[in-house]
């Protein structure tokens, strides 16, 4: 749309058709001035751009350095408009402007709204006199985007950034398409255009923006956004440029072209607020691209266009034959076998699909079609398989090395430099040696990015024996990028930020055994001043703790990491005197702690007390086993304790053959005598056996004492009885209860299954033997 | 009006045949007697330029008949899948009508079908006294239909057994049918493919060899995807036989075919219409053809043993008849469906009531 020596492109973010079709206005238009939508910070990174390390998919990262909560991105692929124009006002030598309203001011008014909302909420919480409600509404609020904020809740305000409908479905419905992406897609995206084209879509803009702003107002941004644009077009006229081109979203192009007094606009844009605000590349994904990863001018299928841009500048070729071929080909690498016989049957279904549906030639859907049809046999499942590969694509951009970062950045870069780790979007295992320098190093590095929440590696199973080994999966996603950006404010290498940041959130903790967890994942992450901080800290949580289940519970993680620290070069002095020194509380309070438990708690504490004895049966250390079976001796002779716990003790005792079976025997009918309380019998039975199946299964002792005592119960007591001993045994898992019901045929009745059978012939059965012997070998 | 029971697709609808081959200015296919675009008209129903409505013979997504027809003008043959009373057969009915005028051409499948049904047979009186010739020949719809460049059409392909099923091999990929004892083969001519119909519900059937498949662009049939659908399916359907078996409809009938649909589509899909409940579903299908024959008993009760009015105790019969196809699970399933759903609709109480005396 020519005026007033502008040309004005309005396109469609992300779109082939419409990149191509830009290219080739500013082929013939010639213009001496580009103008582009996107803010004029990332000027500065246009100078990257043809540097041969930038590789599309990438996206511009605009953020304010002092809350990184604050950033922006903007994505390119190779066939986005936006890009192109780039690209040909580079190799031309054209000035190229970005002028839409700058990030300082968009920036500043997120964070002013914000600011204003997280005040508000604050004034509704002292209101509030519910603590709860308080805590939950604000954690919820504080999740949302801060772009979410700023709508009036009176009227939903037009803002193209969010708009809650596609303008494209009214012009596609009129057409007589189901909706406005695929109308688009077919008259924009899937052609190659001349100019003609954008004459065409401003016009149906201005319709289309004509209707909707009469039912609805736009938002202060969207009027912001045009008032600036409209200023910069006004600017670059003055500026004696006398062939200018706009590239902007279709949306725009009406609110460009509409006579809006200056001074109007000037007074609009009056005392915008500023922030300081920092631009760089980072590498994106076609993932991200895509609409489904929530980014709002996102496209359905990156993956198709690409192909489309693609074969476009190759100029050869049926389209239809191309992209059958290339999903054929990812749909064997599935291994699903698709025949060559069959693409040429699905080109020539979608070219009759085409003809039939009177397109000049098959679209995306006819194409899928095709591919439902002949190599799907009709069903669906091929193109749920097809999605994620072929139509979104997994490519991964790349950026520069030279690119202005983040001094926490370039430390991450150097370290996976150093260490020689690639940041790759497919999966990877990566098995690390830890007796060897650099696996020790790569392991730091990743519990390092994992205390960050960075989750680029996983750690998984490994299946070699000894603890020198880690498994990693490594899967890198270009959103972390952004996170390592965040984290900038802990510190200026990923060492300190790691470590400054596990200080601050362990700090907030009061529970030991999170704080041991803490502790064990700085010793992991090779963060040694700041294990040191944190053990000053447990130690100092491990004294205010008020009952002795708390320390109990730190007690496996702590004996882990003293166990295993040696791997690792940690010094395990300090952590073992913290150990004496819980050991030590823990046996003197126990007894206590255990007097006045209800049957839940009790329960718990059972459990805590299974955790704790193996836990030191590991650390291995005597005189602590020593001790810790004293007190547990000395428990299970109080008739005052809960069952569960008592029961509980017995079995820890005789598992350490500290007591013998017979002991166990008599205590076992002493609690299941009648004049004990059924309840109390029921735990004491619980204790000792719940969840221990296997136990039960593998331990004879155990067993022997059980099934004597079950044998000789009257008939009428074991009645009584049975429901109790029900209540323990449902808690086993059923293959045990299998292994139970087998154990018992074999102990018992099952010798009678190896008699005779009546009539059997011993002899005849013999004379087969030499010759099962020569089959068998 | 003849006194024909059920007359042909290209009989019945002959008028609108006609009608769109006036006005049918696009490209036809060699021997077609329509272009694809007016195939596709005819199934799904328009106005046309001349101000003729076609009826819909198809009611549903528009895009898969155009995958039908457009798969009838490349190489593959059609098969046309799904469960039982999808339209399956009644659309490979009206195709071959618009496409070649013929919809007659058919090979039922059974377990019985033989090669010569599919190739050709001898009139062996002919063979005895003449030898192998050309006229002891007995051809097959296939052989008629390669000849004549039109439109087979196969029935429940997977009925047939997997040895006969491979002779179609031949056929459809090399487009002529070799007669050794002549020493000849028939040539296909342009125009000539087959629309086969199989359903994936069956017991007993044999699955197309890998071979075969590859021959075949397969389009599933799927149920009614909206109520609405449903109720204009069968009330379009239950109007027209209503007509041909001189069955009056009365004007309640719209109310009760909503009711049926509704119980048909509630225990096909295991949940009720507002997504609140879990249903148990019954062993049979509940085909949009079987509420069809639900409506028609209930009606041809009606008209002759009651009051002319369609009441609840006319289709209560029918409904259990289609409901229960497993003497043990079903009634179970029927019985809590009443009590749970039926009984707590208000306007369903003589539902209710009818169904109960019946189980």
């Amino acid at each position: 749309m020519l005026q007033d020596k502008v040309l004005y492109l309005g396109i469609r973010h992300h779109g082939p058709g419409s990149a191509a079709s830009v290219s080739r206005a500013l082929e013939t238009y010639r213009p001496d001035k580009v103008l582009v939508e996107g803010p004029v910070e990332a000027e500065s990174l246009l100078k990257m751009v043809g540097n041969v390390g930038l590789k599309p998919p990438v996206a511009q990262l605009i953020y304010a350095p002092d809350d990184h909560r604050d950033s922006v991105f903007f994505p390119f692929a190779e066939f986005s408009p936006e890009w192109q124009a780039i690209l040909t006002a580079q190799r031309d030598g054209l000035p190229l402007e970005f002028f839409d309203l700058p990030q300082t001011h968009s920036i500043a008014l997120a964070r002013r709204a914000r600011e204003e909302m997280e005040a508000r909420w604050r004034a509704e919480a002292e209101r509030d006199t519910a603590v709860d409600d308080e805590e939950d509404s604000r954690d919820e609020d504080r999740e949302a985007p801060p772009q979410e904020q700023e709508s009036d809740s009176e009227e939903e305000l037009l803002d193209s950034l969010k708009l809650d409908f596609d303008p494209l479905d009214l012009l596609a419905e009129v057409a007589g398409y189901d909706d406005g992406e695929s109308w688009w897609e077919q008259m924009v995206e899937e052609h190659q255009q001349d100019e003609k084209v954008f004459a065409a879509i401003a016009d149906a803009m201005t319709a289309v923006r004509d209707q909707v702003e009469n039912q609805r107002r736009l938002s202060e941004r969207e009027r912001l956004r045009e008032a600036w644009m409209r200023k910069r077009v006004r600017q670059a006229k003055s500026d004696g440029f006398e062939r200018i081109a706009v590239i902007c979203g279709a949306w725009h192009v009406p609110a460009l072209l509409r006579k809006v007094p200056v001074k109007d606009d000037n007074a609009l844009l009056k005392g915008l607020p500023k922030v300081k605000v920092k631009a760089t590349w980072i590498p994106w994904t076609y993932s991200r691209i895509s609409r489904r990863s929530g980014y709002g001018a996102g496209v359905a299928a990156p993956g198709w266009y690409d192909f489309l841009w693609r074969h476009w500048q190759q100029g050869a070729g049926s389209l239809a034959s191309g992209w059958l071929t290339l999903a054929a080909r990812t749909l064997r690498r599935e291994g699903i076998d698709v025949a060559p016989a069959s693409v040429i049957e699905a080109v020539r279904l979608a070219d009759s699909l085409a003809i039939l549906r009177e397109r000049p030639q098959p679209g995306l859907r006819d194409m899928q079609e095709a591919i439902r049809t002949t190599y799907g046999m009709g069903e669906e499942t091929l193109l749920a398989l097809l999605e994620a590969t072929l139509l979104v694509g997994e490519r991964l951009g790349e950026v520069p090395e030279d690119m202005p970062k983040t001094p926490l950045q370039e430390d991450f870069e150097a370290c996976c430099k150093r260490l020689r780790l690639k940041r790759e979007a497919v999966e990877k295992i990566v098995d690390l040696d830890l007796r060897k320098d650099s696996g020790r190093e790569r392991s730091a590095l990743f519990h390092r990015l994992d205390i960050l929440d960075i989750p680029w590696a996983k750690a998984t199973y490994s299946s070699g024996k000894g603890t020198f080994k880690e498994s990693w999966q490594l899967k890198w996603d270009p959103a972390l990028e952004l996170k390592l950006i965040e984290h900038s404010i802990w510190g200026t290498t990923v060492a300190m930020a790691a470590g400054a940041f596990a200080l601050s959130q362990l700090r907030e903790t009061e529970r030991v055994a999170l704080l041991t967890e803490w502790l064990d994942r700085l010793l992991l992450a090779d963060l040694r001043d700041a294990a040191q901080e944190a053990i000053k800290v447990l130690k100092a949580q491990a004294a205010l703790a008020s009952h002795v289940s708390e320390l109990m519970q730190a007690l496996p993680g702590l004996v882990q990491i003293i166990r295993y620290g040696d791997v690792r070069n940690t010094h395990s002095a300090t952590l073992e005197r913290l150990l004496d020194g819980f050991m030590v509380r823990i046996n003197a309070g126990l007894t206590t702690q255990c007097q006045q438990l209800d049957e839940e708690a009790a329960r718990e504490m059972a459990d805590t007390m299974t955790g704790a004895d193996s836990a030191l049966r590991l650390l291995d250390n005597n005189q602590h086993i020593d001790d810790w079976q004293a007190v547990l001796q000395r428990m299970a002779e109080l008739d005052t304790l809960p069952g569960v716990i008592v029961g509980r003790c017995y079995r820890l005792l005789e598992n350490a053959n500290v007591v013998d079976s017979g002991a166990v025997s008599t205590a076992l009918s002493q609690a299941l005598s009648k004049a004990m309380d059924p309840q109390q019998t029921a735990a004491w039975l619980e204790g000792l056996l719940a969840g221990s199946g296997l136990m039960l299964l593998h331990d004879d002792g155990l067993w022997e004492v059980l099934d004597e005592y079950l044998c000789q119960l009257h008939p009428e007591r074991f009645e009584e009885l049975t429901p109790l001993l029900r209540r323990t045994f449902a808690t086993f898992a059923f293959g045990e209860r299998r292994g139970l019901l087998r154990k018992a045929d074999a102990d018992g009745p099952a010798a009678a299954a190896q008699e005779d059978e009546p009539g059997f012939d011993h002899e005849r059965a013999a004379k087969v033997l030499p010759l099962l012997d020569q089959i068998l070998g | 009006m003849t006194d024909t029971l059920r007359q042909h697709a290209e009989q019945e609808f002959g008028a609108e045949l006609e009608a769109l081959k006036e006005v049918d200015d696009r490209a036809r296919p060699t021997n077609w007697a329509l272009s694809p675009w007016a195939v596709v008209t005819y199934l799904l129903g328009g106005k046309l330029d001349s101000g003729f409505t076609v009826t819909p013979k198809y009611i549903g997504d528009r895009r898969l008949m155009e995958i039908a027809v457009a798969t009838l003008t490349t190489d593959r043959a059609l098969l046309l899948y799904g469960v039982p009373g999808t339209a399956k057969s009644w659309v490979s009915e009206h195709l071959a009508a618009a496409v070649c005028g013929d919809s007659t051409l058919v090979i039922q499948g059974t377990a019985g079908t033989s090669e010569e049904a599919i190739r050709y047979g001898w009139n062996y009186a002919q063979l005895l006294a003449k030898g192998p010739s050309r006229d002891a020949l007995v051809e097959s719809p296939m052989m008629h239909a390669m000849e004549n460049g039109k439109i087979t059409r196969i029935e429940e392909l997977t009925r047939i057994p997997s040895d006969v099923q491979d002779t179609l091999i031949t056929v459809l990929s090399e487009k002529h049918l070799p007669v050794p004892e002549l020493n000849s083969e028939v040539a296909a001519n342009k125009g000539f493919n087959v629309i086969a119909t199989a359903n994936n519900r069956d017991r007993g059937v044999n699955e197309l060899s890998s071979a075969l498949q590859r021959r075949f662009n397969t389009v599933i049939l799927p149920t009614p995807a909206t109520l609405k659908d449903e109720v204009n399916i069968v009330e379009k359907r239950v109007n027209d036989l209503g007509r041909s078996l001189e069955l009056p409809v009365p004007p309640n009938t719209v109310k009760e075919i909503e009711r049926v649909v509704t119980i048909f589509r509630e225990l096909r899909q295991g949940t009720t219409m507002d997504n609140q409940e879990k249903l148990k579903s019954p062993s049979g299908t509940l085909s949009t053809a079987e509420a069809i024959s639900v409506m028609n008993s209930g009606l041809s009760l009606a008209t002759h043993f009651g009051e002319g009015e369609l009441s609840a105790d006319e289709l209560a019969a029918s409904l259990l008849g289609a409901v229960v196809k497993d003497p043990v699970q079903d009634p179970v399933v029927w019985r809590e469906y009443l009590e749970t759903v039926v009984k707590e609709r208000a306007d369903w109480k003589d539902l209710y009531r009818a169904c109960r005396e019946m189980s």
